[in-house]
């Protein structure tokens, strides 16, 4: 157990390390000079460009500027931004909190709305309540947030005027964004749930369970739900980084602030520094959900870590 | 579901992607035509669905809308499956370190939502309709490469492969004999799920005005218009939001139904 723990936390960082190495190759291939790009618009002299390119250190040789960039990495320092010239950190920090509120309340409309649709489709199979939900799911996966989100806006806060279709800072601007994000993981969820929940109710000792005379309901709840968990917990982790994908889109379409705006702005601007930072952000948030999630697996069943490291 | 269920899906796809093809015959005025009389109009008369907010033909525009995000999305999905099939065919069939050092590369860039890694290359390539479409299709490449290196590596494990390279065959007559010819309908159902993706992926690019021009019609541009005018004008959403949710559904479940049909599916 301890050495697959080590040799998953190696793969780890040596995936993060090539990610950084791979955006520091990637940011420096692009051709002509990105700083004066990034100033195009502001009508910057040429003298107060070739300033700020010494001062973000580009004109110092590559292998320079790469240690300095790994060494700045590890103090979580990850450079300024070339069009207002702040600590890219800084923006992101300022930025985070919003997205963090919209994915988390989103990851818990996905997570009760998957279990739902997934649990009842497992429980009236070939019925009427278990096709429908199934169907719903279906949609659900295949219903992106730029196509389900205008529609939620146009039912509930246009003909409706239930809620707000934009603005920040209030609870009631929160539930339409969480809803339009949470709906698009919640099908991924259905599925695993309405699968682990079929596998495990055709295993002997659900079938123990019912001779036993325990009715459908307390066979589903208390013997089938806690075996078909575990892939459920991967899923549930893998739709979080998906979550934070589909913010970029959510945060554009309920005009909110957040990494998804600083983003796709950063993009549009060509800050290079900017993108990188969030690039590398979203791929720590990301391989690290997967690195816990192969922790749970491995301390749930023993199985899972020997055959990893044989692997 | 049945093969058949596959069937009709396949036929709803076709009949989207020949409708928006035909758009030069069945919608032959320019997608670009203003008529200021006819702003916001809504459906009916001689703008069957409505006008936009310059008074442009919404049917018209989601024609040659979808035109241009199927063509996009062809592009990305090409480069998905080529660089998939380079990648992937390159470490299944030479093995040792070149794999090793391949799927590392893969992990690599999976170790980001894809969504996420589409709109980072936008930030390097430059804002527009191709360059989006690669940017899409480069970060739909490393989930086929890993398909298709599995796929090679069952297929060098068959007995007759194994007995073909004994005889001496190259390893590139192995693969274009062999390999190729067996992986091909798993790498063409791959594609069409590919291609789903691609025409979401895209579409989310254009709604966040990271591809070409506003005003060239794609049908991700016209729900970014839609959403500003959601109030005035719900119909400039309706038609692009229809029509591509009518697609990638079709085009997920005729996917589905082919992987189904193929042994071990």
């Amino acid at each position: 157990m301890a050495g697959f723990v080590i040799r998953r936390f190696v793969g780890l960082v040596l995936t993060l390390w090539a990610a950084a190495t791979l955006t520091f190759v990637a940011v420096r291939l692009v051709p002509g000079d990105p700083v004066a790009a990034a100033l195009s618009d502001t009508n910057a002299a040429p003298d107060v460009i070739a300033r700020r390119r010494a001062a973000l250190g580009l004109d110092q040789p590559p292998p320079v500027q790469y240690a300095r960039f790994l060494g700045g990495l590890l103090r979580g320092d990850l450079g300024v931004t070339w069009y207002g010239g702040e600590p890219v950190t800084l923006a992101i920090r300022q930025q985070l909190p919003a997205t963090l509120a919209l994915a988390t309340s989103a990851m818990g409309v996905a997570v009760i709305l998957g279990f739902g649709m997934g649990g009842l489709s497992a429980a009236f199979r070939g019925r009427l309540p278990g096709t429908v939900t199934s169907a719903l799911a279906g949609v659900s996966l295949a219903t992106p947030v730029i196509i389900s989100g205008p529609l939620l806006i146009y039912l509930f806060a246009i003909r409706l005027d239930w809620l707000p279709a934009t603005g920040q800072g209030r609870l009631d601007n929160l539930i339409l964004p969480a809803l339009v994000l949470g709906i698009s993981a919640a099908g991924g969820i259905a599925r695993v749930v309405d699968a682990g929940l079929q596998e495990a109710l055709a295993q002997p000792f659900a079938t123990t369970a019912r001779a036993k005379g325990l009715t459908p309901r307390k066979v589903l709840n208390r013997h089938a739900l806690p075996v078909a968990l575990m892939p459920v917990l991967t899923v549930i982790a893998l739709q979080f980084g998906f979550l934070l994908g589909g913010a970029v889109v959510t945060e554009s379409l309920f005009a909110r602030q957040g990494i998804g705006r600083l983003l796709v702005d950063a993009v549009l601007r060509k800050d290079l520094p900017l993108v990188q930072g969030v690039v590398l952000l979203s791929a720590f948030v990301y391989s690290g959900l997967n690195f816990l999630t192969d922790l749970a697996h491995a301390w749930l069943d023993p199985r899972v870590g020997a055959e990893l490291v044989e692997a | 579901m049945k093969a058949g269920g596959g069937l009709a899906w396949l036929g709803v796809a076709l009949a989207v992607v020949a409708a928006t093809l035909a758009a030069p015959w069945l919608v032959p005025g320019s997608p670009l035509a203003v008529n200021a009389e006819a702003q916001f109009g809504p459906p009916g008369g001689a703008y069957p669905l409505g006008a936009d907010s310059f008074g442009r033909d919404v049917l018209n525009r989601a024609l040659w809308g979808g035109r241009a995000s199927i063509l996009n999305a062809a592009l990305a999905t090409g480069v998905a499956v080529g660089g998939g099939l380079l990648v992937g065919g390159l470490a299944g069939m030479l093995g040792s370190w070149v794999d090793w050092g391949l799927m590392r590369a893969v992990d690599v860039m999976l170790s980001m939502p894809g969504l996420l890694l589409a709109v980072a290359l936008v930030a390097l390539l430059e804002v527009g309709d191709v360059q989006a479409a690669l940017a899409v299709g480069i970060s739909l490449a490393p989930g086929f490469a890993r398909i298709v290196r599995v796929a090679v590596i069952g297929v060098l494990q068959q007995e007759y492969v194994q007995a073909a390279r004994a005889l001496g065959a190259s390893r590139w007559r192995v693969f274009s004999r062999h390999v190729l010819r067996n992986i091909g309908s798993q790498v063409v159902a791959f594609a069409v799920v590919n291609f789903g993706w691609a025409l979401l992926n895209l579409a989310t690019l254009d709604f966040l005005g990271l591809s070409g021009s506003p005003s060239d019609p794609t049908w991700g541009r016209m729900l970014a218009e839609g959403r500003r005018y959601l109030r005035r004008a719900p119909w400039i959403a309706l038609a692009p939001g229809l029509l591509l949710t009518t697609l990638v559904v079709a085009i997920t479940l005729t996917g589905d139904a082919w992987r189904r049909r193929l042994p071990g599916g």
